[in-house]
């Protein structure tokens, strides 16, 4: 996964329901050197939270993109970020 | 001559004990089995343990270890790790044991297969992978074993341990973050070990009842506790009484 161009990770699940892996997953897929450029906000939501779940990017371009990991397994999220973020990669291609 | 020293190393590696286990404890693979050649040289009744996967390996060594910890610890917080670097995690790891916790990197599949197979004598053994296999046991636990998981280990139940740990987690944010915690054998969602943390101790609350029992005693409560064992009491005498005509002369 694209993890360059994220500027916000908003990420919210139940660690006992069906979201968790993906949330996890993609949580543990942003490496430590991102923690400088990316901001990384979480909760944890238990069975009396009325929230829902949602893992929320915003990229460089300010473009935000928003998915409910109870629908979705990873590789998928993975390649719904990735998507934007290669358009991303290569507006910048052309623009160097 | 480097060389020579890494494949000695690489020759003689073996699987890592955890710390903290006593050789007669770390008892996994080694206690069963010296068990197992002692029984075959006394011709003891229990059969030897036969296990699923090879009895020196590190996932036997593995499931035992878990089922020594589950069984030591009265108390397991279970976290979310995100990539910590090296210099971090040693951090954290020491800031834990002061305030009275392990922190252990946990083996998913592994530690699903203890949870399955708890009630067996020998998790790693072949008749626990039977079990499993037949009976398709869940834990309540199982869904916490989802992507990067370590556990807290904690002796006593004790919130003060908990609320100290909570407090050396707190700065860490999305690196180390607890999701879930073992109590007995209660499993506690977030909102309940935030509960939890704030509960008196187990000390504090036997003081509370001896103050309490000892305040109420002018109240009448130990009359009350008397008073059905007394009013049985002098129901018998009486019906030996009126039973025993002898006594009534006397």
């Amino acid at each position: 996964m694209l993890t360059k161009y994220f500027t916000k990770v908003t990420v919210r699940f139940n660690p006992f329901l069906k979201e968790a892996k993906p949330a996890r997953l993609f949580l543990s897929s942003i490496p430590p050197s991102m923690r400088q450029s990316c901001i990384i906000d979480f909760k944890i939501l238990s069975e009396q939270s009325k929230e829902k779940p949602i893992i929320s990017v915003t990229f460089k371009d300010k473009e935000v993109l928003e998915v409910n990991p109870s629908e979705m397994n990873f590789a998928d999220i993975a390649d719904t970020f990735d998507r934007h973020a290669k358009k991303i990669r290569f507006k910048e291609q052309i623009e160097s | 001559m480097f060389n020579i020293q890494v494949r000695s190393r690489i020759l003689s590696w073996r699987p890592v004990r955890p710390l903290g286990l006593h050789k007669s404890h770390w008892f996994s693979t080694t206690s069963i089995l010296a068990k197992q050649t002692s029984s075959a040289s006394v011709s003891s009744s229990s059969p030897p343990v036969s296990f699923f996967k090879n009895p020196d390996g590190r996932k036997t060594f593995l499931i035992n270890a878990y089922k020594h910890f589950f069984e030591t610890n009265e108390l397991i917080l279970f976290v979310h790790w995100n990539n910590l670097l090296k210099e971090d995690e040693f951090r954290y790891r020491n800031a834990i044991k002061n305030a009275g916790g392990d922190l252990r990197m946990v083996r998913n599949k592994l530690l699903r297969v203890y949870l399955r197979a708890q009630d067996q004598e020998n998790p790693a053994s072949w008749d626990a992978h039977k079990y499993i296999k037949r009976t398709k046991p869940k834990h309540a636990l199982e869904p916490l074993l989802k992507g990067p998981t370590a556990m807290i280990l904690i002796k006593e139940s004790d919130p003060e341990i908990v609320k100290k740990i909570l407090k050396v987690l707190k700065p860490a944010r999305e690196q180390l973050f607890v999701i879930g915690a073992l109590v007995g054998k209660d499993v506690l969602d977030v909102t309940q070990i935030d509960k939890f943390k704030d509960l008196p101790t187990k000390s504090q609350l036997q003081s509370q009842l001896v103050g309490l029992l000892t305040m109420a005693g002018g109240a009448g409560v130990t009359k009350t506790l008397q008073a059905a064992s007394q009013t049985l009491f002098l129901n018998l005498k009486e019906h030996e009484k009126t039973l025993d005509p002898s006594s009534k002369e006397e």
